[in-house]
């Protein structure tokens, strides 16, 4: 029944098309013949042309007649293209109800205007659709991410206003609250990044810098934390430098510095190594951590994704798969495996120029 | 008593701040738009400025800017909702000494203005004091206790340095820039060589301390009483 009354819209689409451009050919013929006419009679008033007589009808006639036949012609050629062009309108109406599945098809006979159109279409929503950010899974997701902690400030909120409970069940609640609102405010900043790095495709604001130097400055920044946990951060490599965005690659190396310092237990080694070759930088970092299966290693980068205990922590998932899509962008590469089975490696490859 | 003024036109933000600023210590005089900011600067001595930039009338820039424009080098610290880098660009650019994204953290906040207050003390006095000890800029001295030494220069320019903005981490790199400046000669072991000259040199000080982290710089770290 649907496809039936599809299939009378888009046909009805198509009449609509061809009658119009059909219907606006006649109109601008018969006005050509009309300022003809015009002009013939004016100057046959001034006598500079024989003047009007039964010869001059019969012209008249006959380039009415040829008026017709334009307007039956023009209907005949664009009555495929209008239909082309209604195939065209109609999917355009799919992507914008949000369906990106949609696709044209391209046909050799086609002329290549058409062709390239149905390509640059296709391109399009295939673009929309692999935006993760608008697929129903992420979605879901994010809004479960949002959703939780703000369940856990409204309940208890709602606790606190009790007047019989201990001062120790009010500390712990109002801990509780200030988790999930810290937990919150770093979620909405994180997802605003990525969001922003997922639109990119292109990597721009590349300049050249001294790496080592970056990371370094990076590690000593994050000094409060890591002395904290009273953990030894080891920096090893020559001054490397490296055409890339700084900024970026600032957040990488911060991303991967918490990260490592969260999971690494008290007064352990973290190690940074930097190293080159002819075309590529290097970098590894590795401390000791957790015991981490091969399936939560393979979800490590997935959004969200936080592992089955660390929900515990005021982290939300979006560091390593911004780290991902930072290094890509870079055309780099990153990898991280398990040694020993307590000892988390990260290892990235970047392109020097 | 440090005053400080804070320029935001969300009342419960103005609230919020006033309260925190006022435990820590500090007395705070508010404002909710550019031009009141201004006025208040031409009337009241201020030490340091804790600006919100969108605010009706006249905005955190603009504010930043006329009064850099005046001469006046008051500390200000910004304080806003806006995160792209284009707007931290602008804050630096119109003036601004430090930049901070909403929400902060309060901890971040105090320890970040007590850093600019430390800094504009000593910038504006050329002296550096921790407890009995004062470094003086202009004569390379340093003192404790009535008894005064005078340091070779670059040893002086170092120890000032890291103390100044004590917990900060210095890569070497950033140490040998600005102290032996960039096309210097000396080779990479120089710091380390003045960093030890300075161990010996305050060898029994309690006060404060140089700490080397491996492979990355050097912190001076303070021994407070206050601290735990």
């Amino acid at each position: 029944m649907m496809k039936k009354k599809h299939k009378k819209k888009q046909n009805y689409g198509r009449v609509k098309i061809t009658l119009f451009s059909g219907l606006a050919l006649l109109f601008i013929l018969l006005l050509t013949l009309g300022i003809a006419t015009l002009i013939y009679f004016i100057l046959s008033k001034y006598g500079i042309v024989d003047k009007f007589n039964y010869k001059t009808v019969m012209v008249i006639d006959y380039a009415g007649v040829c008026t017709v036949i334009g307007f039956i012609l023009s209907i005949i050629v664009v009555h495929r293209p209008a239909a082309k062009m209604q195939k065209l309108l109609d999917a355009m109406e799919q992507i914008a109800n949000g369906d990106f599945s949609v696709r044209l098809r391209k046909q050799k006979k086609h002329e290549k205007f058409i062709n390239r159109t149905v390509d640059m279409f296709n391109n399009m929503a295939q673009q929309l659709g692999s935006t993760e950010m608008l697929s129903n899974d992420f979605i879901s997701n994010f809004s479960h991410e949002f959703k939780t902690p703000i369940a856990s400030i409204n309940g208890f909120a709602k606790l606190l206003k009790d007047e019989n409970l201990s001062d120790e069940e009010k500390n712990e609640y109002l801990d509780i609250i200030l988790q999930e609102s810290e937990r919150l405010s770093n979620l909405s900043i994180n997802i605003l990044s990525l969001s922003k790095l997922e639109q990119q495709t292109i990597l721009t604001n590349k300049t050249e810098f001294n790496l080592s130097e970056q990371i370094r400055i990076i590690i000593g920044s994050l000094y409060t934390k890591w002395s904290a946990k009273n953990l030894d951060i080891v920096f090893e490599g020559e001054d490397i430098f490296i055409n890339a965005n700084k900024e970026m690659l600032g957040q990488v190396w911060i991303n991967l510095l918490d990260n490592a310092i969260k999971f690494s237990p008290e007064s352990k080694e973290v190690i940074f190594r930097i190293t080159r070759d002819e075309n590529n930088v290097y970098i590894s970092l590795r401390n000791y951590g957790k015991t981490v299966s091969d399936d939560q290693l393979n979800r490590i980068f997935d959004k969200f994704y936080q592992g089955d205990e660390s929900h515990f922590t005021s982290g939300n998932g979006l560091g390593l798969p911004m780290v991902k899509r930072i290094i890509e962008l870079h055309n780099g590469k990153i990898n991280v495996t398990n040694k020993n089975n307590s000892i988390i490696v990260f290892d990235l490859e970047l392109p020097i120029y | 008593m440090f005053q400080i003024l804070v320029a935001e036109d969300n009342l419960n933000s103005a609230k919020l701040m006033k309260i925190i600023l006022n435990q820590a210590g500090y007395k705070v005089v508010t404002a909710t738009n550019g031009i009141e900011a201004l006025e208040i600067m031409d009337s009241k001595h201020i030490d340091l400025i804790v600006l919100d930039v969108m605010m009706p009338k006249m905005d955190g820039y603009e504010f930043t800017r006329q009064l850099r424009q005046s001469g006046n080098n008051t500390p200000i610290l910004m304080v806003t909702a806006k995160y792209q880098n284009e707007d931290k660009c602008e804050g630096f650019l119109a003036g601004t000494d430090d930049y901070m994204v909403k929400p902060v953290n309060e901890m971040e906040l105090l320890l970040r203005i007590k850093a600019l207050l430390r800094r504009s003390q000593i910038i504006s006095e050329h002296k550096l004091r921790i407890g009995d000890i004062t470094l003086d800029y202009d004569s390379l001295s340093v003192s404790k206790n009535g008894q005064l030494q005078v340091l070779p220069q670059k040893e002086f320019y170092l120890l000032y340095t890291l103390l100044s903005s004590p917990e900060k981490v210095f890569t070497r790199l950033q140490l040998m820039d600005s102290i032996w400046g960039m096309n210097s000669e000396s080779v990479d072991t120089t710091v380390n060589v003045h960093i030890n000259r300075l161990r010996k040199r305050f060898e029994g000080w309690t006060e404060f301390e140089i700490i080397a982290i491996r492979g990355v710089g050097y912190m001076a770290v303070i021994n407070d009483e206050k601290k735990a």
